[in-house]
């Protein structure tokens, strides 16, 4: 960047902060309507099994307005998954279902003037089961004995190559192999899903959503209940996190039908039992990772086979066995690579995004397997990262990395690798990690690197339309179908349109996604695409609303355009006047009888890769299993910062997560496919004792076509932290754990 | 049963299921709605008041405990204007993401401080042990209620 | 009967009043912090019930040294319990049990009283109880109290032997003596707030560094806690050192080994015993240490 950046990098306070703190920001369950009627979804208490439901007693309870079950609803079959009307799949669920396939499945939906009256309807139901086989897991699933949908339990398929593995791993001298498995996962964002509906004096329905892709609710409530797009108005509303469990529409189109059937504003909320059963998970799975290295460290040859858990319906089976196997071909510099991704139907409940989306999974074991590999030829495992590491391309409009996928872009996982070992001291730790052992207490030290992406470009749509406009008070309004999930995605909008037009970030609103408000949008704050794509879209709108600043300007007052300066809202040259940028709105309407605005549909021509290296210390006790953290460092390839705080903010809770999936978060069925981890008694996430502070470092060397040089931070920053606190679980340990978490259990079996 | 209690600093009679679980009396019938359910039973700490001075899961209490007792939200603690030296810690440290749990975070760190103005970084961790955040991996909501210290 | 009533007794004679009227039906809940009972009616989905309500008690929710014995009001919570000079002194492990359930929250409003009646093979305070060689009071509906054995009092798994007309108003332990130490320490999945998976209890009588009495009682490996007779009886004699930590270290998977012979969590809590016999054991050194 030549011009000193005024407001990118900075630490700028959040503008929705105070009211959070103050308690005074609405809610999805904090929002009501006259005459709102409250709604409970019942959820199967049985993995597999034909329901029957009389709700005769139900409906005789004074308050209980209406009970629907798979009889009243719509026989449309959906996917829950698509956010757009090409992303074509298999429609395979209904609002309610009439047969249950995993426990938490919408078998009715009871509505009530209150919640009390919801409840006492909600147990006034006779629900007979009659139960069928349940296949729980990927093991039971490959059996095919019994099949969950359609011909065979396997879903999907995908492989990817590059070179030749054969003769890759013919030139190896020596090969690791290792297998593993990863758990599924609760998102555990602490609103639970709620969702609210009302028909307006148009005939609209309205929706008011948590949600992350307007357009998606938009789309599946059409297909859902067979009604027209137009007439389906999806407004995005605070949301208490997401992390991906609030981008597939559950509540939505069954609110929506609620509210047309009944006429009446209907809101549905979802307990924490609902909300782990009932909704969607990261996808478990089992993995197989052979990687051929020749004796001086260099990697020649891999592959990778990975099972996934797909759960009861289709939902995202194909997009994340995809979208793994593509993060195995961007980290290391590795001439023949085979990635096989299956993913198979199973009767719990159904995968869906969750903060990495595959990412996760497929550095989850391979890094384990990084380490092994350099232990192998006793190599320090970050100098052997380091050596098969990718270096930075040139930007190239049009290039690709090795399986056709647009190119990485100015990769700097080595410099992620290269700076961390230097801040963490490595080397030094390394030499004398051992003196603190114990007979009871064990130290050691992990280091895993990771890979991401940055939108949907070279898969899927993946563009934007943004407008900006100045209005007569110098304010600017900026829309744009963006959803803020709790990152601050608002307020990195409001710093690229304030650096770009050189204006107070205050001055500017970036009001949040309502389809009938919004510019369309092709993908939603999903894919880690909003900073890349919808912030590269806010710039350079905002660079042509400047340009038409500077034009009209020069128009008015007959100067060159050379001559025209913009600051702090102002716009002037040396021998004119200045006016502030309303004044200049107006008299552009007044003058010229047009808007102060400009208009972008912009459109992703790249989608490079992030990356981080994570390094820890921890302490492991012996005796109890338990493993305490003592210190990580976190570094990521981020191109440039535009928020400091909200950066560090995102790598510190990507890690909370993480680090979870690392020892303590599990989501658990028995044989019978009953949910063993219901609520957070069970379902243990990391709490303020156990989390330890995570020190960050970001390396900013610019990305070519991210907005002032960015790029993703926030889904990569729940990667990493996980294998490395495995790695430095097994390092002092000499164990090999590749089971996902590693509970104090599982360390104590390893051990003895 | 009448319920009689000083609700945010006002004084409250109000006819209302005994049995009702607190944080269903103060959203439903109260309308603090800064009051947030994350788990129903005690774990998530996002429905924390004030009761009398100490932090309690209001999801965990029933409505007739507060009989004759004191229950104050981020609401009343605003009205009496005794959240400005928060409101400014936790905005500038970056403690706030999606905002669901902060109430709850600022009323255990307010019963903390009431009791122990000058905690340790352990303190504070405990203090703040029953309520989950899944946005910030905790970091800077400790950060801000550090900088709080006088 | 009207469903949904709320009685908050405020002396021992309106509570036994109460009493006689719980005597006569079945849904109606002696309740103190509430912790559980919030819980337990949301899960099952109960809507209608009737509750005696303890916390308006001020005898309940007090901690008295009598003649010798620590008297307990039911009410008294975790937190009281907790930062109590009287019970650190004079029943160090209970101190420590207490700072350890839940967290800061429900110690702020679950009682001992709640702990031990509710019973749970999990529950911190009972294991430290027994170690203490505590004893239940109950009141009756003719407004009778009996004492019993704490070990006496709790069957296991829920269960007690309140009878339907009662309630347990007090918790006494044996006043301490400087020669007495006690100490507290389980495990769970997380540090903080966590049901124990394993927890463990002692109080011991030292004459010089040799050990001359002990209780030592392991929770959550049965439908309550064990008492570690063998372990006791090793201790009995023998200095408190690294060298009896060993043997201790070895009794305690023995003890695992016999508890539970058949149970998967073997595997996992015959080693963990060694970690919660460790920092018991290390706890009451650094106790010594600083007398």
């Amino acid at each position: 960047m030549d011009k000193e950046l005024k407001y990118i990098g900075k630490r700028i306070d959040r503008p929705d902060a105070k009211d959070k703190v103050l308690g005074k920001t609405k809610y999805t369950g904090d929002m009501s309507r006259h005459g709102m009627l409250y709604g409970k979804l019942v959820i199967s208490k049985k993995a597999h099994a034909k329901v029957r439901i009389d709700t005769t007693k139900a409906m005789a309870i004074e308050g209980v307005k209406a009970v629907f079950t798979y009889e009243d609803v719509p026989k449309k079959p959906y996917n829950s998954n698509q956010w757009y009307s090409g992303s074509v799949a298999e429609e395979d669920e209904l609002i309610l279902h009439e047969t249950a396939k995993h426990v938490g499945d919408r078998i009715a939906l009871v509505l009530g003037e209150t919640m009390e009256a919801v409840e006492k309807g909600r147990q006034a139901l006779i629900i007979e089961y009659d139960e069928l086989p349940a296949v729980i897991g990927i093991e039971a699933a490959k059996k095919q004995s019994t099949i969950v949908a359609g011909e065979t339990n396997l879903c999907f398929k995908k492989e990817l190559t590059c070179g030749d593995v054969k003769s890759g791993f013919e030139k190896a001298d020596f090969i690791i192999e290792d297998t593993g498995s990863t758990q599924k996962i609760h998102h555990a964002a602490i609103e639970n899903h709620v969702c609210m509906a009302e028909v307006d004096t148009f005939g609209n329905l309205i929706i008011w959503s948590p949600c992350q892709v307007v357009f998606q609710v938009q789309h599946v409530t059409a297909q859902a209940l067979d009604i027209s797009y137009d007439k389906i108005r999806v407004v995005k509303s605070y949301i208490g996190g997401s992390f991906g469990g609030k981008g597939m529409p559950i509540l939505e189109p069954i609110c929506g039908f609620a509210a047309l059937k009944t006429g009446r504003p209907v809101k549905i909320i979802m307990d924490r039992k609902d909300s782990i059963a009932a909704t969607r998970t990261r996808n478990a799975s089992i993995q197989r990772i052979k990687t051929g290295i020749t004796k001086e460290g260099k990697i020649v040859a891999r592959e990778i086979e990975i099972d996934f858990d797909g759960g009861a319906y289709l939902t995202n089976s194909s997009a994340i066995a995809v979208a793994a196997g593509k993060k195995a071909f961007r980290t290391y510099d590795i001439e023949s690579q085979k990635y096989v991704g299956s993913t198979y139907y199973t009767h719990t409940t159904p995968g869906g995004a969750c903060r990495g989306y595959g990412s996760p999974q497929v550095h989850a074991i391979s890094e384990i397997n990084i380490n092994n590999a350099a232990k192998k030829i006793g190599m320090d495992p970050v100098d052997f990262r380091i050596v098969n590491a990718v270096d930075p391309r040139e930007y190239n409009e049009g290039a690709v990395d090795q399986i056709g996928m647009p190119a990485i872009g100015n990769a700097r996982i080595k410099d992620c690798l290269i700076a961390g070992k230097e801040e963490f001291g490595w080397k030094e730790r390394m030499e004398s990690i051992k003196d603190k052992n114990t007979h009871r207490f064990a130290y050691g030290l992990g280091v895993a690197a990771s890979a991401h992406g940055n939108g949907y470009h070279g898969s899927f749509p993946d563009y934007t339309n943004v407008t900006i406009q100045i209005m007569p008070d110098s304010r600017v309004l900026v829309k744009i179908g963006i959803h803020d999930l709790g990152c601050g995605t608002v307020l990195t909008m409001q710093q690229i349109a304030a650096e770009v037009l050189d204006i107070s970030p205050d001055f500017i609103n970036v009001p949040q996604a309502d389809t009938h408000l919004s510019p369309y949008d092709s993908a939603g704050t999903q894919a880690s695409r909003v900073t890349f794509v919808c912030g590269g879209a806010v710039k350079e709108a905002a660079e042509l609303l400047k340009e038409r600043m500077i034009k009209s300007y020069c128009d008015a007052f007959g100067c060159t355009q050379d001559q025209v300066w913009l600051k702090d809202g102002m716009i002037g040259s040396q021998s004119t006047e200045a006016m502030n940028y309303g004044s200049l709105a107006t008299l552009c309407e007044d003058k010229y009888e047009t808007t102060l605005k400009a208009d972008l549909e912009y459109k992703s021509k790249a989608n490079p890769s992030v990356y981080s290296a994570v390094f820890i210390e921890v302490k492991v006790d012996r005796y109890l299993g338990m493993v305490e953290i003592q210190d990580i460092l976190v570094v990521q390839d981020a191109g440039q910062v535009i928020n400091r705080t909200l950066a560090e903010g995102q790598v510190q809770g990507g890690a909370q997560m993480s680090l979870g999936m690392a020892i303590c978060e599990e989501i658990i069925y028995d044989k019978k496919g009953n949910l063993k981890t219901d609520n957070f008694s069970k379902y243990h996430v990391i709490n303020t004792p156990s989390m330890p502070l995570v020190k960050t470092l970001f390396i900013e060397k610019g990305e070519p076509l991210g907005p002032f040089g960015a790029k993703s931070i926030g889904e990569l920053a729940a990667v990493a932290p996980a294998p490395a606190l495995m790695n430095a679980i097994n390092n002092p340990l000499g164990t090999n754990l590749t089971d996902y978490p590693a509970t104090p259990e599982r360390i104590i079996e390893a051990l003895n | 049963m009448i319920i009689n209690a000083v609700i945010n600093g006002e004084v409250v009679q109000k006819e209302c299921n005994p049995n009702k679980r607190l944080v269903d009396f103060l959203r439903e019938d109260m309308e603090v709605l800064s009051v947030k359910e994350g788990c129903g039973e005690g774990e998530c700490g996002s429905c924390t008041v004030l009761f009398d001075k100490e932090a309690v899961t209001s999801c965990t209490v029933l409505t007739g405990q507060i009989n004759g007792r004191e229950v104050t939200t981020v609401e009343g603690l605003d009205k009496k204007g005794q959240l400005e030296s928060i409101v400014k810690s936790f905005v500038q440290a970056g403690a706030v993401q999606c905002g669901y749990c902060t109430p709850g975070m600022v009323i255990s760190t307010m019963a903390l401080l009431y009791k122990n103005p000058n905690p340790t970084e352990e303190e504070i961790k405990r203090a703040l042990e029953g309520n989950l955040c899944r946005c910030t991996g905790y970091n800077k909501i400790v950060e801000a209620v550090k900088n709080m210290k006088e | 009967m009207k469903s949904n009533t709320f009685y908050a007794p405020k002396t021992i004679q309106e509570l036994v009043e109460l009493l006689k009227m719980k005597k006569e039906r079945n849904d109606l809940y002696l309740v103190a912090g509430a912790t559980d009972l919030a819980i337990h009616i949301k899960k099952q989905g109960i809507l209608h019930f009737a509750t005696i309500d303890l916390t308006h008690m001020d005898e309940l929710k007090e901690i008295e040294k009598k003649d010798d014995v620590i008297e307990i009001g039911a009410a008294v919570t975790m937190t009281k319990l907790e930062k109590s000079i009287i019970i650190q002194v004079h029943g160090y492990a209970l101190a420590g049990a207490a700072g350890r359930v839940g967290s800061t929250q429900i110690r702020n409003r679950a009682t001992i009283g709640g702990n031990i009646a509710n019973a749970a093979h999990c529950a911190d305070t009972i294991t430290a109880c027994f170690a203490l060689g505590a004893t239940a009071v109950l009141l009756d509906s003719e407004g009778v109290f009996r004492e019993l054995p704490l070990e006496e009092f709790v069957l296991g798994l829920g269960e007690t032997q309140i009878k339907p007309d009662e309630a347990l108003v007090n918790i006494r332990i044996p006043k301490g003596s400087t020669s007495i130490y006690s100490s507290f320490s389980k495990v769970g999945s997380r540090k903080n707030v966590t049901i124990s998976k394993l927890n463990h209890a002692v109080r011991l009588v030292f004459k010089d560094n040799y050990v001359t009495e002990a209780a030592m009682y392991f929770g959550s490996i049965g439908p309550k806690p064990i008492k570690a007779l063998n372990i006791e009886k090793h201790c009995i004699d023998r200095e408190w050192n690294e060298a009896l930590l060993l043997q201790l270290l070895d009794l305690g998977s023995k003890l695992i080994d016999e508890a539970i012979p058949t149970r998967t969590s073997r595997h996992y809590k015959r080693i963990a015993i060694k970690g919660v016999i460790s920092d018991v054991f290390n706890d009451i050194l650094s106790q010594r240490e600083v007398i």
